[in-house]
């Protein structure tokens, strides 16, 4: 990009809160279903029903605001948006337009082992819409409304982004800390997940921002970076060429790798809100903030911090761990049974299990070997029944067949060779076989002892300890 | 507010009302009986008083998160105009 241009990016992020019925009324909202079993008559707008909130989409929603750090209004109430479209069953969207429910907090961000902290605008409740099927419908559009009335919050950010890097490192924060904090499972798959990007380019020093492109059909975090990539070096292209940008709604072509325009804002959105009358007023005391609150996990970033300061982890392992959260909770299982050093842990949780897990195409939640299991074999290690090295083969084996270290170990014949006089004939017939390293050693080549010691290990099929042949290897020699 | 005729039409495109031309007179006519009605409030003096979000003063009440049955399917699309099997069926949408 060329450097006098500057990117400002905004995200819109809409997140369905994982509530058994939907936002205004006990119905279920099971993603896959077949298309309208998941509907009742507040999903269906009809007249005469009336919306009742779930209370659990309010304490998703506050648990939300209180780990964003953001401010959560004492007072906050609904207003209708209204638009037509056949997915949007009443006409109108029960949303928050100059209430919501919270306002400000902020995303850290960490780009290039920089942390930055992006500003929210505010983070508002609403129900999402139905869905529109266009293939293979008798010449017209499906609808099917499983998914109206699915509670969602809407996160606006403040345009404070700078670089596609930064806008999907702040979904990657985002979405992690909503899993830590269990209120949507951020399938963007599925949906529950959405992004919209705010895209605009102004010259490095300018105050004013220029005009804003909102990208739209962003089905991916990469999906995200590339579109916005793509829309700078469009507008950058067009400002070098003395066009215009226009203010616009683009969607991402996924398979062209380009943005399309889909629709010019010609003037602002009028929605003609106005408060819902069917829904009073919500007013979240003190005690509600707290009931809820006090139910917080350790997030993200916290953890990050207290791995690195009490388990003397890098930032790296610290976060390799704690932003893959089948694997974090596998690591503190085994740690608080096999009660070792938790360095040893992580290696043990991040490089062979994981290694083991890759090669099956399994996450840590589904590993044949529990951290039962595991905490076992890292206590044989630490009690020098086995050495290290063999023990990872000893792991393999477990994913495998999954008997216990011991039965391996046992049935194998892996333990560590204990037995001096069995290591050092060994030694003895290494030595044998060896005469031009041992002169090479005598003759001052320190690196010849390492070459005996590592035919020792051969020897004893990795069985004898490698420190404690160095020592007879000596004993011997120097006779 | 002046409500003109330009005005009006916007607001019956935004609601998807379709006003003949020669009803837009009386329309309109009635349109500013209100908005007057709403003028003369607009005029009292409310120094002092808290602007508040509805007429009356009234807390909403909330469920808990629990289920019920969801419509059949057949009661869902009894009285859709038409349909495609399991779908509400509407004219093509392209956006």
């Amino acid at each position: 990009m060329s450097s006098d241009w500057e990117t400002i990016i905004g995200l819109e992020v809409h997140v369905q809160l994982d509530t058994l019925g939907k936002m205004f009324s006990p119905c279920p909202r099971k993603f896959g279903e077949p298309p309208n079993t998941q509907v009742d008559p507040v999903s269906m707008g009809l007249p005469g029903t009336l919306p009742v909130i779930n209370r659990k989409s309010f304490d998703f929603a506050i648990k939300v605001a209180h780990a964003l750090g953001a401010s959560i209004a004492q007072f906050t109430k609904f207003d209708r948006k209204h638009y037509f479209y056949p997915d949007l069953p009443k006409g109108y969207q029960i949303s928050q337009f100059d209430m919501p429910y919270c306002k400000g907090g902020h995303i850290p961000v960490e780009v290039g082992g920089e942390i930055r902290r992006i500003g929210l605008t505010r983070i508002h409740l609403e129900e999402d819409a139905g869905k529109l099927m266009h293939d293979g419908m008798s010449g017209g559009s499906g609808v099917d409304l499983n998914r109206a009335g699915t509670p969602l919050i809407e996160m606006v950010s403040e345009p404070e982004m700078r670089s596609s890097e930064e806008a999907v490192a702040y979904l990657e924060t985002l979405k992690i800390t909503l899993l830590y904090l269990g209120v949507s499972d951020c399938n963007m798959e599925e949906g529950s997940l959405r992004c919209d990007a705010n895209v605009s380019v102004r010259k490095r020093g300018e105050p004013k921002f220029r005009t804003k492109v909102e990208i739209k059909n962003l089905n991916s975090f990469k999906a995200v970076g590339k579109a916005i990539d793509y829309e700078v070096q469009r507008q950058i292209k067009a400002y070098d060429s003395g066009e215009k940008v226009i203010q616009c709604t683009m969607g991402w072509d996924d398979a062209q790798e380009r943005t399309r325009m889909q629709r010019i804002k010609e003037d602002a959105d009028d929605y003609r809100y106005f408060p819902d009358p069917d829904l009073p007023g919500v007013v979240i005391g003190r005690d509600w903030i707290e009931r809820v609150t006090s139910e917080m996990p350790e997030l993200p970033f916290d953890k990050v911090a207290r791995y690195q300061r009490e388990y003397e982890l890098s930032a790296y392992d610290a976060k390799v761990l704690v932003w893959n959260i089948p694997l974090m909770r596998y690591f503190e299982e085994t740690l608080s049974i096999a009660k070792a050093n938790p360095k040893t842990v992580v290696n043990w949780v991040t490089q062979d299990l994981t290694s083991n897990l890759n090669t099956m195409k399994l996450s840590a939640d589904e590993s044949p070997v529990k951290p039962r299991q595991l905490a076992e074999l890292i206590a044989l290690v630490d009690a020098g029944d086995i050495l290290r090295n063999k023990a990872k083969e000893v792991l393999a084996i477990m994913m495998e067949t999954q008997e216990s270290a011991q039965e391996i170990i046992k049935k194998r014949g892996f333990e560590v060779i204990k037995d001096d006089s069995l290591l050092l004939s060994i030694v003895d017939e290494v030595i044998r076989e060896n005469e031009k390293a041992v002169t090479d050693f005598r003759g001052g080549k320190e690196k010849a002892l390492m070459g005996l010691v590592g035919r020792c290990m051969q020897k004893s099929k990795g069985q004898g300890d490698a420190n404690r042949f160095k020592e007879l290897v000596l004993q011997r020699l120097a006779i | 507010m002046e409500l003109t005729q330009e005005l009006l039409r916007k607001i019956a495109t935004l609601s998807r009302l379709e006003i003949a031309e020669e009803d837009e007179p009386l329309i309109i006519e009635k349109f500013r009986q209100v908005l007057g009605y709403v003028e003369k409030v607009n005029q009292l003096d409310f120094t002092g008083v808290e602007p508040t979000v509805y007429a009356v003063d009234t807390k909403s009440v909330m469920r808990e998160d629990s289920l019920r049955e969801p419509l059949p399917r057949a009661e869902v699309l009894a009285n859709a105009p038409s349909r495609d099997e399991a779908f509400f069926l509407v004219p093509k949408v392209l956006d």
